[in-house]
């Protein structure tokens, strides 16, 4: 299909440029001699070559927009299911927003590449190529003309774009900057109408457009020049073949009706020189989305293991020496620790200590720069980390609910999960009061919209209980839940099978844990027993006083 | 379009550059076909003719060049400018407009219209209208010259021509639909895909990229569907015209090489016809073309123009200089009529009394915070500074008595120094420093690249925690006669907490100095405990009010709630 789409282009191609040479055997034979028929004749083939160019263009068309939906397509499709596979430190460092904008707008934008360029672009070199050799046949001299016509034609949309690209570019920056400062207006709203500072913020907003306006004004000021200039060339070319022409009619190396198709052939090229520079700045803008979906595609594959047998050990997760970098300084140092079956771990500190990057190594979401850790035994890095993860019930800080329903969102543990186990996860996530209001089959919006904060994370608390797991990770889950449902939600967690971690800067969330890490500023300061704590790590002590 | 008035001028001599143009352009073919005639054949070319012809046509391309660029010149100055005064008054009415207003907006909805829909009046509106305009103009004249070469010739031409208009017209309706669809499919293409980015790590967590991969593909193949068809019916308008227009062409050809042999007109004459066949079909192709765009165009518009149309929140009244009284009397509010909230409040707040509100999530705490900043206005019952009713103040210098922080904390992008002098921008260095110390962010803002000038944004770099102390220190700069803290340190650890407790207690309580009034909303119970009122409130209701050990003696509402913070936990 792929090589169908030009065929039929070359074709239509060729049929536009029989026309001038018609019409110029009509002037010169069929109007000489007077003889109607003739001219009839040929100008019924010009109907007919409209008709047959047509059908071939419509197929042609039918085919560009099956080639270039079809690629679309699969390089969605390719780009969504790589990005599924990159580990999730890859993704972070790309950024959420600017993932979806590559699977959608800019493959899109790629779709409308490949399309514009089968649809237009296959077609230009024909019509220009075949318009230069066409006046080749008719005079070669004056088809040097057309050539120079092209070259300076070309060179002209070339420098103008050249001169508009870098001024477009600031234009869209500008636009961005307008954005930003409406959206900061916008959550700002508050603030900025209790310190009265609405023309303050006014003024700073019309210094951007006023701004934008005066790029965008600079940037039409060049690019105002690319229509009378591409007029202006295409015109004295043909003011140059007429005169010359006229010389060569005048000693006979040349028809008067060939003059007339030479024209012609130079408006048809100009039309399609023309339209390049359209496509151009569509095929700037386009590559550099290609080369934000490319560098999707190009990225390697996180490493991974392929042990999937987890072994009935009594020492569930081991932290050896771990040191992990986001980037640059270690944002966490020398983790070490043991947990053991069904055992409870706490891991309190302020914010930025590293709590949750502890969460992200176990669930290998980040692989660290130093130490090792194993599950049940072996090494972390020794799995199929899918494997690993089936056993895990992890519980992200910021509850992650998708469009829905309730057990839609709570089934993603386990897709077989019963609705006796749903509403058993519930109860224990202290989500007995979700069910009642909105039931299993409960709508749940995107984002979970219709939902309080707190409701949110019982709907995600209750998600990891849908299916049984070797070890649970807490991750500050209960920050949104008042101090009496959180107190209740961690005494039924107790009765769950497995060992489990609770990631808080709370002390009610951790204290009746087996065992309690406090993290500051990256490392382990103490390690015990809330009661060992209260008395050997100053910090925990102060955590301690400070929330009663 | 009333941002266009005042520009009225420039629109008016693009019009009149584009009438020029139009008419110097369709003298082209003329002087091409009059030069074509010049040259007969051999030794009966007239080369002094063709001179002459020849320099009239380089005059014409020169006009042409000259006004076409002023054209595009003015229009596009017209334009921007236009874009200009209409998003300034987007953002005039969005700054000015109730909190209510921007509260129920998303705020993704409204950017858009002040930044992408506002260029639309750019793109699709003023550039619309002179391609309009100049096509309506090329159409008439290009009649006209048809006319005068042959009517017959002419008029088989303009017969046929509309042809084209309504093949493009049927091909853009039958296209409407797919497109219609497309957009919806995008839509919803976009929604699982965020969704899916969103939940990465529980996606990769539970084994659920299969299951994601199988909802995108099903919306991805729906997607392939529609667009294949949006894409291949309005691509065929394009064929189809030209289709049309090949036709209209051959008929002229024959009509006009047949009136040649009849010597009704000369070749030149049918040059020049054969281009305004051609030239002619152009204009009205472009026209409906046009047409679409300008209609999308003028729907957005109208999206910012009915932004414009918000009306402002009024900020009449005298001058609020209150002494820190203050009384509610009979207060009910509800967002919504059907679903009350602050149903028949009363509180006495006498000057330098500080108040706590707790509650559930949901419970109006945030609320009576939005009336007492009059962010919004009560339904009925009256809030009274020193005795006078708030609505009789106006709005600002209400807000400019309090000072309020809240959990939502804001940073605009800017240096640390100018979000933290945001209510005092001629503090000394001095004085900011000192309010940065006093929220113990000093040292961190020391420890930024550039100290205090680093330029900070909403986006990265900074934690909650730092951003809610920025905007403590705001407030601590500007040392305001009443406060109100929205839970406004729940996103800072609870050592941090502490320490930023107590340099709230000395701005509420100054050693020398008369005390504030202050209104605290707090989820951690240990930080209220100092209150002189603490108000329990429950569906928009006060259910408890009294201090801290009254209330714990009570073993109410309160008593529970603080019970279950700090109960000992049980296996």
């Amino acid at each position: 299909m792929a090589i169908a789409a030009p065929i039929c282009k070359l074709i239509e191609a060729i049929f536009e440029l029989a026309v001038p040479m018609i019409i110029a055997s009509v002037i010169d034979v069929g109007i000489k001699s007077g003889d109607k028929s003739y001219v009839i004749k040929y100008c019924i083939i010009i109907g007919v070559l409209a008709v047959l160019g047509f059908l071939i263009s419509v197929t042609g068309q039918f085919l560009a927009a099956k080639v270039g939906i079809g690629f679309g397509t699969r390089l969605r499709d390719a780009t969504f299911k790589k990005i599924n596979k990159l580990s999730v430190s890859d993704t972070d460092a790309i950024g959420g927003a600017s993932l979806v904008t590559r699977v959608t707008g800019d493959v899109i934008a790629c779709q409308n590449a490949l399309n514009m360029f089968l649809r237009l672009v296959l077609r230009m070199p024909f019509v220009v190529i075949g318009a230069f050799v066409m006046s080749m046949i008719i005079d070669p001299v004056l088809s040097l003309m057309f050539l120079t016509m092209t070259v300076i034609l070309a060179s002209t949309i070339y420098l103008v774009l050249r001169l508009t690209m870098p001024r477009v570019k600031k234009a869209q920056k500008n636009l961005d900057e307008i954005s930003r400062t409406t959206s900061q207006s916008i959550t700002g709203s508050r603030v900025i109408r209790a310190f009265s500072k609405q023309a303050d913020t006014k003024a700073e907003f019309n210094g951007v457009a006023n701004e934008t306006a005066k790029t965008n004004i600079g940037a039409a000021r060049i690019s105002a020049l690319l229509t009378p200039l591409t007029f202006a060339v295409v015109n004295l070319a043909i003011i140059a073949v007429l005169w010359f022409g006229g010389v060569k009619v005048n000693i006979g190396t040349l028809t008067q009706g060939e003059t007339v198709a030479l024209i012609n052939y130079l408006q048809q090229a100009f039309f399609v020189i023309v339209n390049i520079g359209n496509v151009f700045s569509v095929f700037t803008r386009s590559s550099a989305c290609a080369a934000r979906v490319n560098e999707i595609l190009d990225a390697p594959l996180p490493e991974n293991g392929t042990d999937t047998v987890i072994e009935d050990c009594d020492e569930v997760l081991r932290f050896d020496g771990v040191c992990f970098a986001y980037d640059g300084d270690y944002d966490v140092r020398d983790i070490s620790f043991t947990l053991k079956k069904n055992q409870t771990l706490g891991i309190i500190g302020g914010t930025g200590s590293g709590k949750s990057t502890i969460i992200n190594l176990a669930e290998k979401f980040y692989t660290p720069q130093k130490g090792d850790i194993y599950f049940c035994g072996k090494p972390l890095s020794s799995y199929d980390i899918s494997a690993v993860r089936k056993v895990m019930g992890y519980v992200p800080q910021r509850a992650a609910l998708i469009r829905g329903t309730l057990s839609k969102n709570l089934r993603i543990a386990d897709e077989n999960a019963t609705d006796e186990r749903l509403i058993s996860a519930l109860s224990i996530a202290q989500a007995n009061e979700l069910v009642q209001s909105i039931g299993l089959d409960g709508v749940i919006e995107n984002d979970g919209k219709n939902l309080s904060g707190g409701q949110k994370q019982r709907v995600s608390i209750a998600r990891s209980l849908c299916r049984d797991n070797i070890l649970y990770l807490f991750d500050d889950v209960t920050s949104a839940l008042d101090y009496r449902t959180e107190r209740d939600f961690i005494n039924a967690v107790k009765n769950v099978d497995g060992a489990k971690i609770f990631v808080s800067q709370r002390i009610s969330a951790v204290s009746t844990c087996d065992n309690i890490i406090v993290l500051d500023g990256g490392k382990i300061v103490g390690v015990g027993t809330h009661d060992r704590l209260k008395s050997s790590c100053p910090l925990y002590a102060e955590f301690c006083a400070s929330q009663s | 379009m009333k941002y266009l008035g005042p520009h009225k001028w420039l629109l008016a001599l693009a019009f009149l550059c584009a009438v020029v143009t139009a008419v110097a352009m369709l003298f082209t073919p003329v002087i091409i076909g009059d030069a074509v005639d010049c040259i007969v054949g051999v030794s009966d070319v007239n080369f002094k003719r063709l001179g002459i012809y020849l320099c009239i046509l380089a005059g014409l391309i020169a006009a042409v060049m000259l006004f076409q660029w002023l054209m595009n010149l003015l229009a596009q100055r017209a334009a921007h400018l236009a874009v200009a005064s209409a998003r300034k008054a987007g953002f005039s009415a969005l700054t000015d407009a109730p909190i209510s207003y921007v509260d129920s907006k998303s705020p993704g909805d409204i950017t858009s219209r002040i930044s992408v829909d506002a260029d639309q009046i750019a793109d699709g509106i003023v550039q619309g209208a002179t391609q309009i305009f100049t096509g309506i103009v090329t159409i008439i004249g290009t009649l006209v010259f048809m006319i005068r070469i042959s009517p017959w010739i002419a008029l088989a031409v303009a017969a046929l021509t509309p042809l084209s208009l309504l093949v493009s017209y049927f091909v853009a309706r039958g296209t409407h639909k797919h497109f219609t669809e497309q957009t919806a499919v995008r839509g919803e293409l976009y929604s699982r895909t965020e969704e899916t980015v969103r939940n990465r790590n529980i996606v990769a967590a539970y084994g659920y990229s299969e299951r994601a991969e199988k909802d995108f593909d099903e919306t991805n193949q729906n997607l392939k569907r529609c667009g294949f068809k949006a894409t291949f019916f309005s691509s065929l308008v394009n064929p189809s015209t030209r289709l049309i227009n090949s036709l209209v062409y051959a008929v002229a050809a024959v009509m006009g090489t047949v009136f040649a042999i009849d010597g009704k007109v000369t070749v030149g004459g049918i040059t020049q016809l054969l281009l305004y066949a051609n030239q002619f079909a152009r204009p009205l192709n472009e026209i409906t073309g046009v047409i679409t765009e300008f209609q999308t165009s003028l729907a957005s518009a109208k999206r910012i123009l009915d932004l414009t149309e918000v009306k402002p929140q009024n900020d009449d009244g005298q001058a609020l200089v209150s002494n820190g009284n203050i009384a509610i009397e009979h207060l009910d509010f509800s967002y919504n009529p059907e679903r009350p909230l602050i149903q028949d409040m009363n509180i006495e707040v006498p000057q330098g009394t500080l108040v706590a509100i707790v509650g559930r999530t949901g419970c109006g705490k945030t609320t009576l915070i939005n009336l007492l900043m009059r962010f919004y206005d009560p339904n009925s019952g009256k809030i009274l500074f020193d005795g006078e009713d708030a609505e009789s103040f106006s709005r600002s210098s209400v807000r400019k008595n309090f000072g309020m922080v809240l959990q939502d904390s804001w940073i605009f992008k800017g240096t640390v120094r100018d979000n933290i002098a945001y209510g005092k921008p001629d503090a000394t260095d001095e004085e900011v420093r000192a309010a940065a110390r006093a929220a113990h962010i000093d040292g961190f803002i020391e420890r930024m690249a550039d100290g205090y000038n680093t330029v900070i944004d909403d986006g990265d770099g900074i934690s909650q925690g730092q951003k809610q102390l920025i905007n403590i220190a705001r407030i601590m700069l500007v040392d305001p006669p009443m406060l109100i803290l929205d839970e406004a340190t729940s996103n800072i650890d609870t050592r941090t907490e502490k320490r930023v407790q107590a340099a709230f207690d000395r701005l509420l309580r100054p050693e020398n100095g008369s005390k504030k009034t202050g209104f605290v909303v707090a989820h951690r119970l240990s930080t209220i405990v100092n209150a002189d009122i603490i108000l329990v409130m429950d569906s928009g209701r006060i259910v408890e009010r009294g201090k801290h050990d009254e209330l714990l003696k009570k073993n109410g509402a309160y008593a529970s709630l603080y019970k279950a913070q700090f109960a000992p936990m049980q296996n």
